[in-house]
């Protein structure tokens, strides 16, 4: 199991194509969780939002990061 | 008219020294693989930097001491310090850094180059070095052929260090055999009068050469030959430290003003040391006995004496010099003041901002996002408005019924003077940029942004005909169209204008625009649902109603191209972090699918 992951890590290391999709994916990672929580602090906001115009800006907002982390998602998918 | 006497007066006098001399040729050819190694080492680390060396730049010269620190490390690594006076020219050019922390990085550079000194007086002349020059050349060859970029650059600097090794090896082999034949020592010139002539040798050979390590390291070979006496080995080392201004002068040329105060600065800093070194030699050389002596140098070591002598009168430089930073900064800012411009002018783009990839593409980026400003601000005038207005909290409904007259404004005459010349100039420079693969590809995504801003101006410019009439109109149902697409439009420009990415959360800020592109879409659709509204109850003529849906339809195409460009501005970091922010953008169909969906 050990020589397994060695050699896993190995040709990892001397395959730039899958050092390439590993990094892609981290970097992917990254900006779900940066967009996870901004989607967080966007409900606390909706909740204390004082006017219609105001709830229904932050209502767009929450749809647009919907669909990121949606498209994220798939990228992740895809890079697998 | 120099370059075209010199370069061929130095080519026969070579030829010549090379036919009557076997050692010579030695000696000479030791120099040309050492020039060579250096610059392959050069090569090697500008490939290795990436964008990392952009990312700890301004991390690590927000403070004086910490550029000094930047200077020493950046060039005993890459034993370059005319590679680091470009970088930190380039840096400076391109906005990247301020001038008292490219001051700093330039003291850095010349205590950071004595290292050489160190390595070649304490170890090259002391081992076989060839013997490890060897490897390296093999290894360093084998790596250059590789596809990932990073191996190719170990592979250079690896391959250049053991041209530089191999290059001392045949110095110091040159000069031990030319001394069976002419004993330059012989020539030697005592006293003042000799430090003076020597020193000038100093500043010629690395005027000639081109590098301060070579002249050094010519030195410290011919000095452990017994063909230069140890007095006059110090006079060539101070020259040496005077003439390496000369390449930092050269860069300067094609840089901006900030470069060129910082290539003044150098010449400064190293006169000055050179002349204190010059006029207090016979204490340095008694420090330097005293220093020897504690460090555990044999007192007849005179090359590892030099080494000493070279990094004492550096530390004194700075020393002395430290205090006056700022003093040297507002003199230089004096003295070498900003060229009076009546036209608008590239700020960034400057010829030593193209030496490297890093550098290119932040010069590049700056000035899109100076053509983006001088963009907003004109399509801010044209819907009335002031920048001031977008940089409030006021809801802008109200600030846009208040602003109903029109500004003074001739929109070609404004493109004309401060977007056109800028857009020419950063498209001709992308074309001169030697850059390929990423590097490239991100120029060009700027060079794109640069031109959605030119196209979102020259929309305005059709846009302002209607809006400066129909602003005023007695119709109020005309007037309230109107003010929706400058709502519309306003609600972007605040946003292009308020949004500033922090560090690290450039993806956000990118990310973050395309709410603004829903917006514009919803605001769009509000605007035809009101339309389809007033041309049912007869309250707006036919005329109108094609003049606003045609300026609808421009002030989305407006909105939608500063929003892009901003977006493409906004994306930085890593190049994995901008691939996976495009990735997660959302595209046109996208934006207009969710705003179907509301």
């Amino acid at each position: 199991m050990k020589l397994k992951r060695a050699l896993k890590a190995v040709r990892a290391f001397l395959d730039a194509d899958e050092r390439e999709r590993l990094r892609q994916r981290s970097a992917i990672k990254k900006v779900l969780r940066k967009l996870k929580g901004r989607e967080r602090s966007l409900a606390e906001e909706a909740e204390s939002a004082g006017s219609a115009g105001k709830a229904r800006s932050i209502r767009q907002k929450r749809r647009v990061v919907r669909a990121q982390r949606k498209k994220g998602v798939e990228a992740l998918r895809e890079l697998r | 008219m120099l370059r075209r006497v010199l370069l061929p007066t130095i080519l026969f006098s070579l030829a010549y020294g090379l036919w009557l001399s076997e050692s010579f040729n030695a000696i000479a050819a030791g120099v040309a693989i050492f020039l060579f190694g250096m610059l392959s080492m050069e090569e090697g680390f500008k490939s290795l930097t990436g964008g990392w060396l952009e990312r700890i730049l301004a991390r690590t010269t927000d403070r004086l001491w910490k550029s000094i620190t930047f200077g020493v490390v950046s060039t005993t690594l890459m034993q370059s310090s005319s590679l680091v006076s470009v970088i930190a020219i380039s840096f400076l050019g391109a906005g990247m850094i301020g001038l008292g922390a490219g001051i700093g990085i330039i003291f850095g550079a010349n205590l950071g180059t004595t290292t050489g000194a160190w390595l070649v007086a304490g170890f090259g002349l002391k081992v076989n070095i060839s013997a490890f020059a060897m490897p390296m050349l093999v290894f360093g060859v084998v790596l250059v052929l590789q596809q990932v970029r990073a191996l190719r650059g170990l592979g250079y600097v690896l391959a250049g260090l053991g041209f530089i090794f191999l290059g001392i090896y045949f110095m110091k082999d040159g000069f031990d055999s030319f001394k069976d034949q002419v004993d330059l020592a012989s020539y030697s010139v005592p006293g003042f009068r000799g430090l003076l002539i020597y020193a000038g040798l100093g500043v010629l050979a690395t005027v000639v050469m081109q590098s301060s390590h070579a002249t050094l390291v010519l030195t410290i070979a011919a000095l452990s030959a017994g063909q230069v006496s140890y007095e006059n080995a110090l006079a060539l080392a101070i020259g040496s430290n005077v003439g390496t201004t000369i390449t930092a002068i050269i860069g300067a040329l094609g840089a901006n003003i900030d470069g060129k105060r910082l290539a003044v600065a150098h010449l400064i800093f190293n006169v000055v040391t050179g002349a204190i070194a010059i006029g207090s030699i016979g204490w340095l050389v008694r420090i330097v006995a005293w220093l020897a002596g504690r460090l555990g140098i044999a007192p007849d070591d005179y090359t590892l004496q030099l080494a000493v002598f070279h990094t004492l009168f550096n530390v004194i430089g700075i020393a002395v010099m430290l205090p006056f930073t700022a003093k040297l900064v507002a003199f230089l800012i004096r003295v070498l003041p900003e060229p009076a411009s009546t036209t608008v002018a590239p700020r960034f783009l400057n010829d030593a901002a193209l030496s490297l990839p890093d550098a290119c593409i932040e010069a590049v980026r700056r000035e899109t996002a100076h053509i983006l400003d001088n963009g907003v601000e004109i399509v801010a005038h044209g819907i009335g408005l002031h920048r001031r207005d977008l940089a409030t909290d006021e809801w802008l409904g109200n600030i846009v019924r208040r602003s109903n007259r029109p500004l003074e404004l001739d929109i070609e005459q404004r493109y004309v003077r401060s977007v056109k010349p800028l857009f020419s100039a950063l498209v001709a420079f992308v074309s001169r940029a030697d850059v390929d693969g990423e590097a490239a590809d991100r120029l060009h995504s700027l060079r794109a942004a640069a031109h959605q801003v030119v196209e979102a101006v020259k929309g305005m410019k059709h846009l302002n005909k209607n809006l400066s009439r129909y602003m005023r109109s007695d119709n109020q149902s005309i007037r309230a169209h109107y003010d929706l697409v400058r709502i519309q439009l306003a609600e972007v420009l605040r946003v292009l204008v308020t949004t500033r990415a922090t560090d690290g959360d450039f993806d956000l800020a990118a990310l973050g625009f395309d709410e603004a592109k829903l917006g514009l879409r919803e605001l769009d659709e509000r605007l035809m649902h009101q339309l389809s509204d007033d041309i049912r109850a007869r309250r707006i003529d036919g005329a109108v109603v094609t003049s606003i849906m045609n300026d609808a339809h421009y002030a989305l195409d407006i909105g939608l191209s500063l929003v892009s460009a901003a977006q493409t501005l906004a994306s930085s970091g890593s190049e994995e972090t901008m691939r996976a922010t495009e990735d997660l953008t959302l595209d046109d169909t996208e934006v207009r699918e969710l705003d179907r969906d509301s």
